[in-house]
């Protein structure tokens, strides 16, 4: 479904992403994880066209993502849940997640949408006309995955879910995200707690100052002991 | 998506429409009252005051349509005003002054165009809506390449537009008779006509705001990355925000330059430019009714300062003649607004809202986050380093 192939990203004279190549397959859930630095959020903005690559190819279903503006990655069914959850906090909850669908054609099945969010994360729909700005952190990135549903992604790109909440609220997130993953969303997390990325994901990556260090299916990543020592503390 | 369970649809506010509704109308009746009484009572120098406190909060309005939603400050704006003024100029002067002689870069066409056997007003709203017109497809193609950039950049790249526009003004003396300026233009403006376009700009201000356009151009004033990570057309939704304000500039320019019935380049520079900036920044970046308020008060404060300036007594302390004290009475204001309010007088309210002491999600979180250049996210094709990347 998407496929990257040896892609470098510059920050000016800093490479970042040192030639990066993996892929996601329909219906999966693919993990990145890594330390702070790694190369992880670059490498989602990159995909969404937030950042362009210096070389390689990006393609979703074929189709090369290098070249397209990214409200057309967007419309091609790629959104993203940003690091840090970067809702508008001077908007409503409703005008967040009208937001999230932008890109949308099929304009007549919002207020449908709407209703599954509100399912998934029914405090965001008790807050409705509340701003954005006022909500409490995880209710903030309930509110940014929600956003990001709202273009009906097949792909769903998920920056650090879990930065900044209480365990409780990280275990109430992932529940979530794999909710999302058996309604058929292919899912690309990234993320810093490893060990829940692995327990919810298909196949992980492992990345490390911009290079991808291992790759495998999930359940053996989190047996292998130098991801237990180096990621999981022990 | 699946099917979801039944949830409360949360409740439209009826009662709050309505009550809105009500106060735009007394509003706009007050305004009407207002510019009656300036149309039939006033003498010249006061209907004059009124009818540049409407052009002016046309400016203001405007100005926050591009800098307080989308976030892009522009410092370009009174070039489109220029525009406006010169276009209109020229076309409803009478041949007589756009001879050869005069003026000989005109085209026969544009010299010989006569508008002065047409009624005043239809004169002065074709001159309105060319002016505007031609604004708006100069704001195109100048805003094409620099709606690109943002905070700093922008600003100072549409001041660059401004120079470039006074420059051709002072310099095209075949068509602009240069820093002479252009003279015997009718003066047609009158109190209704600029209440009528002053009325015409807030509402499609206010109507864009609450469009998804508004929407999105809120959204890319606050988080860039966001915004495009969910697929916001950035570069389209600023390039709106900024056509629709060079269009009404650009009839606030035929207004002003039909008011006063002479222009000169030097009223559209550097002077103009940060009085109007000053305006929406006192008003309230982000709040239409600020804009129109902080217009009032930048037009008509100097002038009810004039008087001290001639000598009088505060309490036992006399004194005498001191020119300039109205100028820094008004910037001692402005220093202490910034200090105590540095959001503005309405921040990003609205006035119906604020008097009736009710909040919209919107306004929770009004004021503090909008600086003068708010955006501090990366420049489209060129990411800064993240350390947290």
């Amino acid at each position: 479904m998407l496929a990257l192939h040896d892609v470098r990203v510059f920050y000016g004279a800093i490479e970042a992403v040192k030639g990066i190549s993996f892929e996601v397959r329909q219906g999966e859930l693919v993990t990145i994880v890594g330390a702070n630095g790694a190369g992880k959020t670059t490498t989602l903005r990159t995909i969404s066209g937030i950042y362009r690559p210096a070389t390689g190819s990006i393609t979703f279903e074929g189709q090369d993502l290098t070249a397209l503006p990214s409200h057309e990655i967007v419309a091609l069914g790629i959104s993203q849940s940003p690091e840090g959850r970067l809702i508008f906090g001077s908007l409503s909850v409703r005008d967040n997640l009208m937001l999230g669908a932008t890109r949308r054609a099929d304009r007549a099945t919002i207020p449908e949408d709407l209703d599954y969010i509100f399912s998934l994360f029914p405090v965001l729909g008790e807050r409705i006309n509340q701003s954005g700005g006022t909500l409490s952190g995880g209710e903030q990135q309930m509110l940014a995955i929600g956003r990001a549903l709202m273009a009906r992604p097949r792909l769903l790109l998920l920056d650090e879910p879990s930065l900044g909440l209480a365990p409780m609220l990280v275990n109430r997130i992932f529940a979530v995200i794999s909710r999302l993953k058996e309604t058929g969303v292919t899912i690309l997390l990234v993320e810093q707690n490893a060990r829940k990325a692995l327990e919810v994901a298909d196949r992980a990556y492992v990345m490390e100052t911009g290079h991808i260090i291992l790759e495998g299916d999930a359940r053996s990543l989190a047996t292998n002991p130098e991801i237990k020592k180096a990621y999981l503390g022990g | 998506m699946a099917a979801a369970a039944p949830v409360q649809r949360p409740v439209r506010r009826q009662p709050f429409a309505r009550q809105q509704a009500m106060l735009a109308l007394a509003v706009l009746l007050i305004g009407a009252l207002l510019t009656w009484f300036a149309h039939a009572n006033l003498n010249g120098y006061r209907q004059q005051l009124f009818i540049l406190c409407a052009i002016y909060a046309i400016v203001a309005v405007s100005l926050a349509l591009t800098s307080g939603f989308t976030g892009v400050f522009s410092l370009g704006q009174i070039g489109f005003l220029a525009i406006g003024a010169y276009v209109s100029a020229l076309l409803t002067m009478p041949p007589l002054v756009k001879q050869p002689i005069m003026l000989p870069g005109l085209p026969e066409w544009l010299a010989t165009f006569d508008t002065t056997g047409w009624p005043p007003q239809a004169a002065l709203l074709f001159a309105c809506l060319v002016g505007g017109a031609v604004a708006a497809i100069i704001g195109l193609l100048v805003g094409a390449p620099l709606m690109r950039l943002s905070g700093n950049y922008v600003a100072v790249a549409t001041m660059g537009f401004l120079i470039i526009v006074h420059s051709v003004l002072n310099n095209w003396g075949a068509v602009t008779r240069g820093a002479r300026g252009l003279s015997q233009i009718p003066t047609s403006t009158n109190p209704w006509v600029a209440y009528i376009w002053l009325v015409i700009a807030v509402y499609v201000a206010l109507r864009l705001r609450n469009s998804p356009y508004g929407r999105s151009m809120i959204a890319s004033r606050e988080n860039l990355i966001a915004s495009r990570g969910i697929g916001v057309n950035v570069l389209r939704t600023r390039l709106l925000a900024f056509v629709v304000s060079a269009f009404l500039t650009g009839v606030a320019g035929a207004l002003l330059a039909h008011q006063i019935g002479a222009i000169a380049p030097t009223t559209f520079y550097f002077g103009t430019t940060f009085t109007v900036v000053i305006m929406v920044v006192l008003g309230g970046m982000g709040s239409i009714s600020g804009a129109v308020v902080g217009a009032v008060i930048m037009t008509l404060t100097p002038e009810l300062l004039r008087p001290i300036e001639a000598g009088g007594a505060i309490g036992p302390i006399q004194y005498s003649g001191l020119y300039g004290l109205s100028n820094i009475i008004l910037a001692v204001g402005f220093i202490l607004i910034m200090i105590f309010r540095p959001q503005g007088l309405f921040g990003e309210r609205e006035l119906g809202l604020a008097l009736f002491g009710r909040r919209t999600p919107q306004q929770e979180w009004a004021g503090e986050s909008i600086a003068i250049t708010p955006e501090l996210a990366p420049e489209i094709d060129e990411p800064i380093p993240d350390p947290r990347a």
